[in-house]
């Protein structure tokens, strides 16, 4: 679990995965998969948007100032990085 | 278009029988006064500067047209510029949402006005609307039953009338499963068809944007302001508008072929109950000349582990980017960068929610990627291929599945905390259909809970034309 929580950056405390891992013994289980006929649904490529820089809007810009979680007067505060 | 609850309004906005501001006024007390815990916060100053808008178009002697006045709920994990968007969650309890999500952003140019932003499990971690850092959300009809999850808030207003519509997201029955527990209608269209673009994203590949609401007619004209391809979500498809001339009462019964899935109905969990009720409604379309067709199709067990195991990946990735730098709830003075990590997204997520995102990195880990995420994938391959044959009407296909939402009852708050394993595998009829984008309408047409009805996709019309002729008929 020490792994899991650091690759997962959560403090997992008493969280038990066990119930949500049983499906991953189902899954080994399934034999003889019939792809045939199958499609891809997700993304068309043909119709990609152009590549362009929009700026954000003033009031934009403003919310997303107000949503960072520590300010020292004009300078917004991150974590130490470096020790 | 007199059954639809939408149209009514409006000629009652038109007459002059009330002003939008009234309504507007009205659903917003009816929203404070509901004891369901359905929302989580009102939108009300947003929601009257708009209705002033549409009283002044009525005032100067124009008609309403399109959802113009028409107030409705949004479940909260959809972001509206200004305001508080929280998924549910302590993490983001102070969210306050830079733009609009697309969805929304249609609906609101279509006239219509969002008064409320609704309660739903974490993230949309939930089948039963308990995972909320809001309390869970009662059902409409029987308030020891959970609302079912997790788009459970918005299920709720539709059911008692606080919003005259709402818009949840579906990514394995979140919109199908809420409305069967409420007995309303609740669609997940063709995945693509509307904008994910503003909604936080969960299983980004099943992730849909759908409607609940009281009428067939009222379905689709929320999912024609919806819908349309967007730029700012590459998965976008275009859509012909749901034409509502097409609906007709005098439906051709006896040209509709309808599948069911044996491994469905002969599954052990299913509720005598359910049963009853499915079986019913298949009699009365027979009784029509509906021709009903035994399908086979991949067991319950199956989907739901092919969905869990691509939702945990998914959301894993999804919510890496929710750790408190930028925005959230920060632990903070912690001594480095990883111990505000490791705090922020500790204290900041539900339970449920840390165990999908720690099970979905362990999909993804070495050792566990290949045997288990992309064999999950593999097996949703096999799901659509299954599909494009049953709909495939050069080979004997149906027009259409039909199945229950859920092999159970609405179970009593506080049940699946203890027992979430039941929780996940009821999802076992709806997960399937999201693996295949597939276009489901979950419809009030039965007793206790609702039927779906699946068709191929991009087929969301055909669903609500044959929806529209089964409520007029029942």
């Amino acid at each position: 679990m020490d792994k899991l929580e650091q690759l997962s950056n959560i403090r997992a405390g008493e969280v038990n995965i066990s119930q949500i891992t049983d499906f991953f013994e189902t899954i080994k289980g399934v034999k003889d998969i019939d792809t045939k006929g199958s499609s891809e649904h997700i993304v068309n490529s043909d119709n990609l948007r152009e590549d362009a820089v929009i700026n954000a809007s003033a009031e934009e810009k403003e919310l997303i100032m107000g949503n960072f979680p520590g300010k020292q007067g004009t300078y917004l505060v991150v974590p130490k990085v470096i020790q | 278009m007199s059954d639809s609850t939408i149209q009514e309004i409006q000629t009652k906005l038109n007459n002059k029988e009330m002003t939008c501001t009234e309504l507007v006024q009205e659903k917003i007390a009816a929203v404070k006064a509901s004891e369901k815990n359905a929302n989580n916060s009102t939108l009300e100053n947003l929601a009257l500067k708009q209705a002033a808008v549409v009283d002044e178009k009525i005032a100067s002697g124009q008609e309403l047209s399109g959802l113009e006045g028409i107030p409705f709920g949004v479940k909260d994990v959809y972001l509206l510029k200004g305001t508080i968007a929280t998924a549910s969650s302590n993490i983001l309890k102070n969210y306050r949402s830079p733009y609009t999500a697309t969805s929304i952003q249609n609906l609101i140019d279509a006239g219509a006005i969002p008064i409320v932003k609704e309660n739903c499990d974490q993230f949309g971690h939930g089948s039963t609307n308990e995972n909320s850092v809001f309390g869970a959300v009662k059902n409409a009809h029987d308030g020891s039953k959970v609302a079912g999850g997790s788009s459970g808030g918005s299920a709720v207003n539709v059911a008692v009338n606080s919003t005259v519509f709402s818009v949840g997201g579906d990514t394995g029955g979140s919109i199908r499963q809420p409305a069967g527990y409420n007995k309303v209608f609740g669609l997940k269209p063709t995945y693509g068809r509307v904008s994910r673009y503003g909604l936080m994203a969960y299983t980004s590949s099943s992730d849909c944007v759908g409607p609940f609401a009281n009428t067939v007619k009222d379905v689709a004209l929320t999912l024609n302001a919806m819908s349309g391809r967007d730029g700012k979500d590459q998965t976008t498809i275009e859509s012909n508008k749901i034409d509502l001339n097409n609906f007709n009462k005098d439906y051709d019964w006896a040209n509709t072929i309808v599948g069911v899935y044996k491994t469905f109905i002969n599954h052990p969990s299913l509720n005598a109950e359910v049963k009853a009720g499915f079986d019913s409604l298949l009699n009365q379309l027979k009784e029509k000349g509906v021709k009903v067709k035994e399908l086979d199709f991949f067991d319950g067990d199956t989907l739901t582990a092919t969905y869990y195991i691509i939702a945990l990946a998914e959301t894993a990735s999804n919510l890496s980017r929710i750790d408190g730098i930028a925005y959230g709830n920060r632990a903070m003075d912690k001594d480095n960068l990883a111990s505000t990590y490791l705090d922020t997204r500790g204290e900041g997520f539900s339970e449920e929610t840390k165990k999908r995102i720690i099970a979905g990195n362990q999909v993804l880990s070495v050792g566990y990627s290949d045997e288990i995420y992309k064999k999950a994938l593999e097996v949703r391959k096999g799901i659509d291929a299954k599909f494009a044959k049953d709909f495939d009407k050069s080979q004997e296909g149906v027009d259409f599945v039909l199945s229950p939402v859920s092999p159970l009852l609405a179970p009593a708050i506080g049940d699946s905390m203890k027992d979430p394993l039941t929780m996940y595998l009821s999802d076992m009829y709806t997960v399937g259909f999201s693996l295949g984008g597939l276009p489901t309408l979950s419809a009030p047409f039965v007793v206790p809970n609702n039927v779906q009805i699946t068709a191929k996709k991009g087929a969301d019309e055909s669903i609500l034309k044959f929806a529209y002729a089964v409520e007029q008929a029942l």
